[in-house]
């Protein structure tokens, strides 16, 4: 919402300067997302001027030439802008005047053309930016005049984000009221002199409501015989200095006091009410209907209209229809106050995507009393410029009375969680500045009247927050924690992560992190973004294989990754997986000749992590393909659990081992599995353990075979002598030949 | 002088002689195994000590040792002496080589922020918390205050799982972590102290600053006599120890659901400050709305308690001066070798 600063010191008075008050608002909960100065800085050979006459430049087709008035002299000026004719009047920069842009006016030609001056467009001069071109002044500005002292001082324009809970803020008095509360200064309310005609407003019109539950009150004032017209300036500027644009006096009057009170109204011209009649009701379904924006909906019996005894006129809350909007012929202004269920106005608002600066307020919770005080504001301001003669009385239709709400505050729970003590008379006094009446007081506690617009108080919590906000929570002192200590069982799971990312780091994994949304998975989302984020992975590998791809493109040829993370199955189980990929070489920046990355690197990670997995293989042509260089290999596997295994340490061997190596040529498909196992079955009991050490092929070895070299260790609990361990192994070798298709080799 | 003793000074002139006059360490190691081996002839004259007469075995077998013993020195130096000729002839190595690296992977920058949180945390004997991400609208919503109406809930913001409507409504991906304080309420009685990292979604579009798949750390402390002293206590403890003892920290009265009162939290350190940000804004924070004592059964005014949390990503931005979200989640590893 915005405001300004002139605009706000109508209500209340402070001697903060425009960038104190943004300060104080921010440390009061009102953050101030802007703070914007306008004008002030206009020069005084800016005057306020008259267009006398308009040709075309007969250099330059984008041109034109101008005849000014100045109020002294007449001037010749050239002008870019198209949407001045004569009549107008305009800003006029003189030669000499500095503009704020860094340039100086001086008497010039333009494309062979003399021009003794600039009309300036709205920015030119840091005013609020309205239609393109030039600023086109009301017909009743004086010509000759200095601009600065026609426009007035110069303004700051707040923009600032209101939280949902306080709608009151949403307008210039509610900001007043905080300002008042944070100051002690009283709250300066305009004063409202409503001249009532002696005609009954009830004989004039009606209303009734038929859906009370969505509209718990309705009032109405009848203003006739108005004159639609112009809105003089003080009210188009300010309008336009928080962005509204002016549309015309009576209009303008609604949008004022919608900002002023924070309370939205509606005119309706009330002759084009079919039977004078308003009747507050459900739409029926399929209704149809056409909003001032000239937007078309289709209604349903959940939204709420305001119809005349024919059809909608109003779509509630919301925006007004085409069919009754106030126009140059209005003479009678029927003006709506009510108060809608958020809830519902919310709804309405969201389905037909239509939202307004009143839908954003009622759905957020209006003043259900104060709205009588909005209705005579604008009722006044609308006799004062529009003229006309207001009708006697407002019709109030309300469903049942306001109820009071009462909320009491026990000053030891105020202490119990602020961790100070805020004196019970500062409470007091924080919460009559706030506009809440203490109703009942005592040593303990007091209890107040919350306010019809402070929709937010309704429980003592609601009320400590006030006495934190308005005294300060700067000034309550930090504390540390009283020490304590705590464990839950997923304190063990999330260090067990740990040591595996700590494993995975050591072998050169780089963690990685990717999306959980993906396009296929078999958990689906029934409200996706995009097609390709409407399912919950049910992998880890697309999303890694992904990443290879994604390095490899930007020539990142040797990439480690791994991911844990949550796959989810059908039923939305979760389940916590590790996946690892590597592609390209097995050391990066390595001036030596490096080997790259194989099955058994993956294999070997697994085995660091005391884990198996399937192992898959994208060979280097098909990763090719795939926008990758080099073979690629990937593991997934339920996140091992690496917990802190038992210790048992086992005594040092107190005697020696002796080494034993055995080389045997096999056929290339006896694996080592194979030769274990036989190993296994031949082994002599202080066979301690088998070490493959080599695998070699050629040379002197028959192709279709390898070597393969295994070292075999033996121990016992004494000294083994050379003999018994020359004939362990000497009976392995023969065993083996027997088991294995081999040969050993006599090293 | 027995024949053996003659035999054994002989092998000793004759092995000092070819070790002395060895070039290379091969030759020497075949001078070792023949002198002094296991097949050598100082061994085998050992082995020959039994068939002595019993007065010479001390004698010839002090001798054997004081043999074998003089050579194996002697075969010690030379080798020493060849290695040492072999490392200074050849060219010299170029020391200004890059060195031989078994380069380590990072963990991810979001995984390290995490890390150090908890870690920070546990110091103030928090446990750590963890729940689902498929959550349902009680747990994520209405236990923590937040009406059937909220926007929060829309479908346009909240990304909607397609399952079955279930005990506590319909399921989503959980949009924030608060619903573990909530499951851990439900759990166990207070003094609670917990920390709960996680993973949350938002319906945004992808872009530099959105991500649909983000992450938040949040903790949450319940006892009997918990106060905004104790928050802002233990939030200044927190970022002093995260970033930097010079942090200052300052609250600014807000709005959430679930907490009353509420504040966000601004940061100014050093760092930030030598960029030209003076207050960034970087978490929320607030005491546990009553409301929310009530949904987990727990009876009035038994307890207070405060939450705070924060965005991982956010925090990692403003601190390494990331200005694309999408950078974590690309995984380019010249991104994660930084962290």
């Amino acid at each position: 919402m915005k405001f300004t600063y002139n605009w706000l010191k109508q209500y209340v008075d402070f001697d903060w300067s425009p960038q104190e008050l943004a300060e104080k608002l921010t440390f009061a909960g009102i953050e101030v997302e802007d703070v914007q100065t306008l004008g002030g800085k206009i020069p005084d050979q800016v005057v306020v001027a008259q267009v006398l006459s308009s040709e075309k430049h007969p250099n330059a087709d984008k041109l034109t030439v101008a005849r000014v008035n100045d109020g002294s002299m007449e001037r010749q000026i050239v002008c870019g802008a198209k949407n001045y004719k004569p009549g107008d009047k305009v800003p006029l920069a003189l030669p000499g005047a500095a503009m704020a842009a860094g340039f100086t006016i001086k008497e010039s030609k333009l494309r062979g053309v003399v021009s003794q001056g600039m009309m300036c467009s709205a920015e030119e001069l840091g005013l609020p930016k309205g239609e393109d071109g030039l600023l086109i002044l009301p017909a009743d500005a004086p010509v000759g005049k200095k601009f600065a002292e026609y426009v007035g001082p110069g303004d700051t324009v707040f923009d600032i984000e209101v939280t949902p809970n306080r709608p009151d803020w949403l307008s210039v008095i509610g900001i007043a009221r905080e300002v008042a509360a944070l100051t002690g200064n009283p709250l300066k309310l305009p004063e409202v002199k409503t001249t009532e005609h002696t005609e009954d407003t009830e004989a004039l019109c009606s209303v009734q409501v038929e859906a009370p539950e969505l509209c718990p009150r309705y009032t109405a004032r009848l203003i006739r015989g108005v004159k639609i017209g112009p809105s003089p300036a003080w009210l188009k500027q300010t309008l336009e200095k928080i962005g509204l644009r002016s549309i015309n006096n009576v209009v303008d009057v609604t949008n004022y006091v919608l900002m002023e009170c924070g309370h939205p109204l509606h005119a309706f011209d009330c002759n084009l009410l079919k039977g004078h009649q308003i009747i507050v009701r459900r739409a029926a379904n399929g209704e149809r209907y056409e909003a001032i924006d000239d937007s078309k909906h289709e209604l349903t019996s959940e939204m709420l209209v305001i119809a005349d005894a024919e059809r909608a006129v109003a779509l509630a809350g919301i925006m007004g229809g085409k069919n009754s909007e106030i126009n140059d012929a209005t003479t009678d202004v029927l003006l709506e106050a009510a108060y809608f269920t958020p809830s519902n106005i919310r709804r309405t608002s969201k389905q037909l995507g239509l939202a307004s600066d009143s839908s954003y307020r009622f759905e957020r919770g209006t003043d259900i009393e104060g709205l009588v005080f909005a209705s005579n504001r604008a009722a006044a301001l609308i006799q004062q410029l529009a003229g006309g003669q207001i009708a006697r009385g407002m019709i109030d239709v309300l469903a049942k009375p306001i109820e009071q709400r009462r909320v009491a505050c026990r000053y030891a729970q105020a202490t119990r969680l602020l961790g100070i003590e805020v004196p019970p008379a500062t409470v007091k006094k924080i919460f009559v500045g706030l506009g809440l009446r203490v109703a009942k007081d005592d040593a303990a506690a007091c209890e107040v009247e919350a306010p019809s617009f402070r929709v937010d108080l309704e429980r003592e919590a609601d009320l400590i927050e006030e006495i934190c906000r308005i005294y300060g929570v700067e000034k309550i002192p930090s504390a540390m924690l009283p020490s304590t200590a705590q464990v839950s069982e997923f304190d063990a799971e999330w260090d067990a992560r740990r040591r595996v990312r700590e494993i995975l780091n050591a072998l050169g994994f780089h963690e990685a992190v990717n999306q959980t949304m993906v396009q296929s998975g078999q958990a689906k989302l029934q409200n996706p973004l995009t097609s390709e984020m409407s399912a919950l992975r049910d992998s880890l590998a697309p999303g890694l294989l992904q990443n290879l791809r994604t390095n490899v493109s930007r020539h990142q040829y040797d990439v480690r990754l791994f991911e844990m993370g949550r796959v989810f199955a059908a039923d939305g189980k979760e389940t916590w997986r590790l996946a690892l990929a590597a592609t390209g070489r097995r050391t990066t920046g390595d001036w030596e000749r490096t080997e790259k990355t194989d099955y058994f690197d993956l294999k070997g990670a697994l085995e660091e992590l005391g884990a198996s997995a399937e192992i898959r293989e994208i060979p280097a042509a098909q990763a090719r393909k795939m926008d990758l260089r080099d073979a690629v290999y990937y593991a997934e596997l339920d996140l091992p659990a690496i917990t802190a295994a038992e210790k048992q340490f086992r005594e040092l061997p107190k005697f020696p081992s002796v080494v034993r190596d055995m080389a045997m040529v096999v056929p290339e498909d006896v694996r080592h599995a194979d030769v274990l196992a036989a190993i296994e079955k031949s082994r002599s009991k202080h066979l301690e353990s088998v070490e493959l050490f080599d695998i070699f092929r050629g040379g002197q070895i028959p192709s279709g075979k390898k070597s393969m070299a295994y070292s075999l260790t033996f121990r016992a609990d004494r000294n083994l002598t050379d003999a018994e361990v020359n004939a362990a192994h000497e009976q392995m070798k023969r065993q083996l030949q027997q088991m294995l298709p081999c040969e050993i080799r006599e090293s | 002088m027995t024949e053996l003793e003659q035999q054994l000074q002989s092998v000793r002139r004759e092995a000092e002689a070819a070790v002395a006059g060895c070039g290379d360490l091969a030759a020497l190691a075949q001078l070792k195994a023949k002198y002094i081996g296991q097949q050598g002839a100082v061994t085998t004259a050992l082995k020959q000590l039994g068939s002595l007469a019993k007065e010479d075995k001390p004698r010839v077998g002090k001798l054997a040792n004081e043999v074998k013993v003089a050579l194996t020195a002697a075969v010690e130096a030379k080798q020493a002496d060849l290695e040492a000729n072999a490392a200074t002839s050849g060219p010299a190595i170029d020391t200004t080589l890059p060195g031989r690296r078994h380069r380590i992977g990072h963990q991810h920058p979001l995984t390290q922020v995490f890390d150090q949180t908890v870690t920070i945390f546990r110091r103030m004997g928090f446990a750590v918390e963890d729940g689902p991400e498929i959550e349902d609208e009680w747990h994520c919503f209405d236990a923590l205050n937040t009406p059937a109406n909220h926007p929060a809930r829309d479908i346009q913001d909240t990304l909607y799982v397609d399952l079955p409507k279930g005990e506590h409504g319909r399921h989503l991906l959980r949009t924030h972590t608060s619903p573990v304080q909530i499951r851990t309420m439900l759990k166990r009685q207070p003094p609670i102290r917990i920390v709960a990292p996680g993973r949350v979604f938002r319906r945004d579009n992808p872009d530099a600053t959105h991500s649909p798949t983000f992450h938040q750390i949040e903790g949450l402390y319940v006892d009997k006599n918990v106060t905004v002293a104790d928050l802002k206590g233990t939030v200044e403890f927190f970022f002093k120890q995260l970033l930097d003892p010079e942090t200052k920290v300052r609250f600014r009265p807000h709005f959430f659901p679930y907490t009353e009162p509420s504040f966000e939290i601004d940061l100014s350190t050093p760092h930030f400050r030598a960029r030209g940000k003076e207050w960034i804004e970087i978490a929320g924070c607030g005491m546990v709305d009553p409301n929310v004592f009530k949904a987990v059964g727990y009876p009035d005014d038994a307890y207070t308690g405060w939450a705070f949390g924060f965005g991982i990503e956010r925090l990692a931005m403003v601190q390494y001066g990331i200005t694309d979200i999408r950078l974590f989640t690309e995984n380019d590893v010249r991104f994660l070798e930084q962290f």
